[in-house]
């Protein structure tokens, strides 16, 4: 048994190990007739971003169907290529295909469909007879202001932006598949544009072939082409190898969502081990996180370099990093206490900003190209970095705070020392939130005088920025003025929570927040919970430190020995 | 850390003593930050409905406040009432007062407290800057079509009732009624100017639209552009409807519909004097002494898409009276510097024949940089200590453990 629990730890690294790297090496298309694998390494050019058309096929379903898989006829799961091959190929699968995402019920009823609960995926198919109606409604929304539209409007227009994508990649527009002839011009053209240059022939041609014998099942002639035309553009691009596969294989691994798989489970280690095999399970707990932060790095590490851009670019990327600066400042934590509650903040701060991160990614994680004024590492990498990392060290603090409220108030789990331990490091993250915070908002204003010559101009976001400042400042000050204690600072913390949600989702909101479809929307209603989450907490731990059950224990335990004090002197 | 019982801290003496210590205390800082941060909470909701700009001049630029229940609601209920709330001005100089006090009486240039000098030096400065920019700065914009030249800018968040006298065929002569006077309505009158100017109607937005008997334009009042969907590039476009009398009488010269919608000009002939007026509602202008002359201007997008990437505007500076005619190039994220003005690459003109500049003028711009690099250098001081002792006492205990 004693070995077994030695062995443990090092059995969970491995499994972990495992399950990745089969992710890693294997080929996901292989219950494939065809050589879908080669053939999604091809590259594409789509909204100004070069890309594998496994990344354009997996984030256009995404649009359509709101996953990256769908289930065929037949109920079984199918990559997003194969779909796409479907569609491009003018396979006649490609309207059965049961890939619209239709579930509101106005919709429903103007496209003359029942509802489908589980599914509510519907086909071209079914979607064709009411076309037009649908075309009618689109029509007269979008000619509506954006803040006038109601829900239906947002979800008509929704409807039909998601056949035009299908639309679109039947008729060859999206994306755009011919290379340009000379080497380092990023002149794509769509299929067809052949006819004007003969020198793009023979991409052209090994297009046609690919969707000739794709439709006829000529599966040999299919993988041969594939092999072929990709290793035509190795020589002919050489600037797009190897990031092109690499962004393939980054698809297929997904590493992001792996680490939130590895974080519940060294979550879940770390709770059991408070009830059983402390040493062991908080071991195996550890090398978990350690390995998913590892994991999570070279993830980060490699989106930025298929970027080739700074970490954060827009706000799916933002929660990533801020998931990434709290596992880090999480593991800075376990090195100084040692007692797995770093592993716990690391495991917890880091699956919670990798959940809000997929959830941020509608369209999938497009790497978009950045607008003009966003074009510009320097600023990306100073401004946008800092105040992310303020955001995360406030995350960080608060879910600290949290946890020593639930443990304080609902377990025996807490000591004096462990409390004195805690407060301390919830201290020292406020400090660092309010460094970083406060640098990377005051390079916000920098940034923006140099691009538009002011400072500050109190727009929401720059509002929200500060705000995060000041909050962090007043938990400074109220320590140090002696207002708030340990209890009120933890408290304070996770008022941090809200006010950092504020600023980061809820001045997105504003625009159409409080209109009319505002509070329907999940974003909207998954920050309000959020919120009224941190309230609840934040009432808990206003109870008297006395009525804690950890304290309450102790005081008790203390009354005991004073009676039996007493008892012992009469 | 600095704990109230400090024993660096300078005790104020006399009868000031009670006063200079609530001004200078923590638990007045601590208040004036929770009152600053629901000030900035008001001052964001209020921008849903509400002009960035007028909310800067409501909220952050005012004393006072009222606060309207109906932001907290949504829009469909209507909530009367409001409540009065300190304002940016109020609170800003509240917390400079406490700032400076605070430090003269608490910070030093010790090694312990070197750190907080700096960082609430800094914020004094940035303070301060913040208002200077408030008082001082003035933006406009200067619209330049590709082979053109422009010698002014012209302020899109004020409109002016102009009165051009084009008599004389060398310079024209123009009289302006500023915005103040056309939000109040009413009887305008003026003794540059002919005749008496009556405002009927002034909208701060409007949209146009053909006038029912197809005779020109009329204008319809519109709700601001709210600081939450102004990031979209929106503006507000103002119209007044105007009569005109003739001077000093109550007899109407006519009634004209004036907006900066309309690109053309009413023209008006004052009887008496057989001078012709041309009458316009524009943007303000500031006239500058020299013209900026766009020889091109460039818009890349990203390849098959319409996501601007860069635009640059190539322009030739001629100021004779400096004896300047020079070539520039400004573009994203690097402005020309001219003249204690700064001109920005902002927009382009909608079918991209042309280039608009933002014009900034601030002599204060340089005092957050300063006060950027000295609140930093100050924080990274006073964590940096106090890590590096939390550091020293932990090896300490490990030490002692061990």
């Amino acid at each position: 048994m004693n070995t077994f629990k030695k062995a443990l730890p090092w059995i969970f690294l491995s499994l972990c190990l495992l399950m990745f790297a089969k992710d890693l090496i294997g080929n996901p298309y292989k219950d494939q007739p065809m050589d879908l694998n080669t053939f999604s390494q091809i590259p594409v050019l789509h909204q100004g971003r070069l890309q594998p058309l496994d990344s354009f096929a997996r984030n256009n379903l995404k649009v359509i169907n709101d996953k990256q898989v769908f289930r065929d006829e037949d109920g079984k799961k199918q990559p997003a290529i194969r779909w796409f091959m479907d569609v491009v190929s003018g396979n006649e699968a490609s309207r059965q295909h049961k890939v619209f995402r239709i579930e509101h019920d106005d919709v429903l009823t103007l496209m003359k469909l029942e509802a489908r609960a589980g599914s509510f995926r519907y086909s071209l198919e079914e979607l064709r007879p009411q076309y037009p109606a649908l075309i009618q409604q689109a029509q007269a929304a979008s000619q509506k202001p954006d803040t006038a539209r109601d829900l239906v409007d947002t979800k008509v227009l929704e409807l039909y932006n998601q056949i035009e994508v299908y639309r679109r990649i039947a008729a060859f527009e999206a994306p755009l598949i011919i290379p340009p002839a000379e080497s380092g011009s990023d002149n794509w053209l769509p299929l067809g544009a052949e006819k004007q240059d003969l020198n793009l022939t023979t991409s052209a041609n090994a297009w046609y072939t690919a969707l000739k014998t794709y439709q006829n099942g000529n599966t040999a002639q299919f993988d041969a082409n594939a092999k072929t035309y990709l290793n035509h553009l190795k020589k002919q691009q050489p600037g797009l190898f190897p990031k092109i596969p690499m962004e393939q294989r980054f698809n297929i691994s997904q590493p992001f969502y792996q680490a939130m798989i590895f974080f519940v489970l060294s979550f879940l280690l770390c709770v059991f081990s408070w009830m059983f095999w402390a040493d062991s399970l908080n071991k195996s707990a550890f090398y978990v996180v350690v390995f998913t932060s590892v994991l999570f790095t070279l993830a980060l590490g490699v989106r930025m370099y298929l970027q080739g851009r700074p970490p954060v670019t827009n706000l799916y990327s933002s929660a990533i990093f801020v998931g990434w600066i709290a596992v880090l400042m999480g593991l800075g934590i376990e090195w100084f206490v040692k007692n797995g509650f770093g592993t716990v903040m690391t495991s917890m701060t880091g699956f919670s900003a990798l959940l809000v991160a997929q959830n941020l990614a509608g369209d999938g994680d497009t790497m978009e190209m950045m607008r003009a004024v966003l074009d510009t590492n320097f600023w990306l990498a100073t401004h946008v970095t800092t105040v992310t990392m303020g955001y995360s060290a406030s995350y960080l603090a608060g879910f600290m705070a949290i946890v020593l409220v639930v443990m304080g108030v609902f377990t025996r789990k807490l000591d004096k020392d462990l409390y004195g331990k805690i407060s301390a490091m919830i201290y020292g993250t406020v400090a660092f939130a309010t460094l970083f915070s406060f640098v990377g908002t005051v390079l916000g204003g920098i940034w923006a005088d140099q691009s538009w010559g002011r400072f500050w101009g109190w727009d929401p976001k720059e509002n929200g920025a500060v705000m995060i400042v000041l909050w962090n400042a007043i938990i400074l000050h109220a320590r140090w003025g002696g207002l708030a204690k340990r209890q009120g600072i933890a408290l304070m913390a996770i008022g941090g929570n809200i006010i950092t949600t504020w600023s980061w989702f809820g001045v997105n909101m504003l625009g159409v927040g409080l209109h009319s479809y505002g509070f329907t929307d999940s974003g909207f209603i998954g920050m309000v919970g959020f919120v009224l989450f941190n309230l609840l907490l934040i009432c808990i731990g206003s109870l008297p430190e006395e009525m804690w059950r950890s304290f309450r224990n102790f005081a008790s335990k203390a009354q005991l020995k004073k009676k039996e004090a007493a008892s012992a002197q009469a | 850390m600095s704990t109230p019982a400090d024993p660096n801290r300078r005790k104020a003496t006399g009868k000031l003593k009670p006063l200079i210590d609530f001004f200078g205390s923590l638990n007045l800082t601590v208040t004036l930050l929770v009152l600053s941060i629901f000030l900035i909470f008001f001052g964001t909701l209020a921008q849903i409905d509400q002009g960035v700009w007028t909310v800067v001049h409501d909220y952050f630029r005012s004393w006072f406040v009222w606060v309207n229940f109906q932001m907290f609601f949504p829009r469909a209920n209507k909530v009367p009432g409001a409540f009065p709330f300190p304002g940016g001005w109020l609170l800003g100089n509240l917390i400079l007062t406490n700032l400076v006090i605070a430090h003269f009486q608490r910070f030093n240039l010790s090694k312990q407290k070197i750190g907080l000098f700096f960082i609430h030096g800094g914020l004094i400065l940035l303070l301060l800057g913040e208002g200077v920019t408030a008082l001082m700065a003035q933006e406009s914009m200067m619209s330049i079509d590709e082979g053109g030249s422009s010698n002014y800018s012209e302020d899109i968040r004020h409109p002016e009732l102009a009165f051009v006298d084009t008599s004389d065929p060398q310079n024209d002569t123009v009289t302006v009624i500023p915005e103040g006077p056309l939000r109040k309505q009413g009887l305008i009158q003026d003794d540059r100017l002919p005749f008496d100017v009556k405002v009927d109607r002034f909208f701060k937005n409007s949209v146009m639209e053909r006038s029912p008997d197809g005779n020109g334009f009329i204008a319809k009042d519109a709700p601001e552009v709210s600081g939450a969907s102004s990031s979209s590039g929106e503006i507000d476009m103002p119209s007044a409807l105007v009569t005109l009398y003739k001077k000093g009488t109550s007899q109407e010269m006519g009634s004209f519909t004036t907006s900066v919608w309309l690109k053309s000009a009413h023209s008006i002939t004052a009887t008496d004097e057989k001078k012709p007026y041309d009458l316009s509602l524009r943007f303000a202008r500031s006239y500058k002494p020299f013209s900026l002359f766009l020889k091109d201007f460039t818009f890349d997008r990203y390849p098959g898409t319409e996501i601007p990437k860069n635009f640059a505007s190539t322009v030739q500076i001629i100021d004779p009276k400096n004896s300047v005619d020079r070539e520039t190039k400004i573009w994203m994220n690097h402005p020309l510097r001219y003249q204690g003005e700064t001109y920005y690459q902002a927009s382009y003109k909608p079918d991209e024949s042309g280039t608009v500049l933002q014009v900034v003028q601030n002599p204060g711009w340089l005092i957050p940089y300063l006060s950027c690099i000295l609140v930093t250098l100050g924080l990274l001081l006073q964590f940096g200590f106090s890590l590096s002792r939390s550091l020293k006492r932990r090896k300490k205990r490990m030490a002692t453990a061990a």
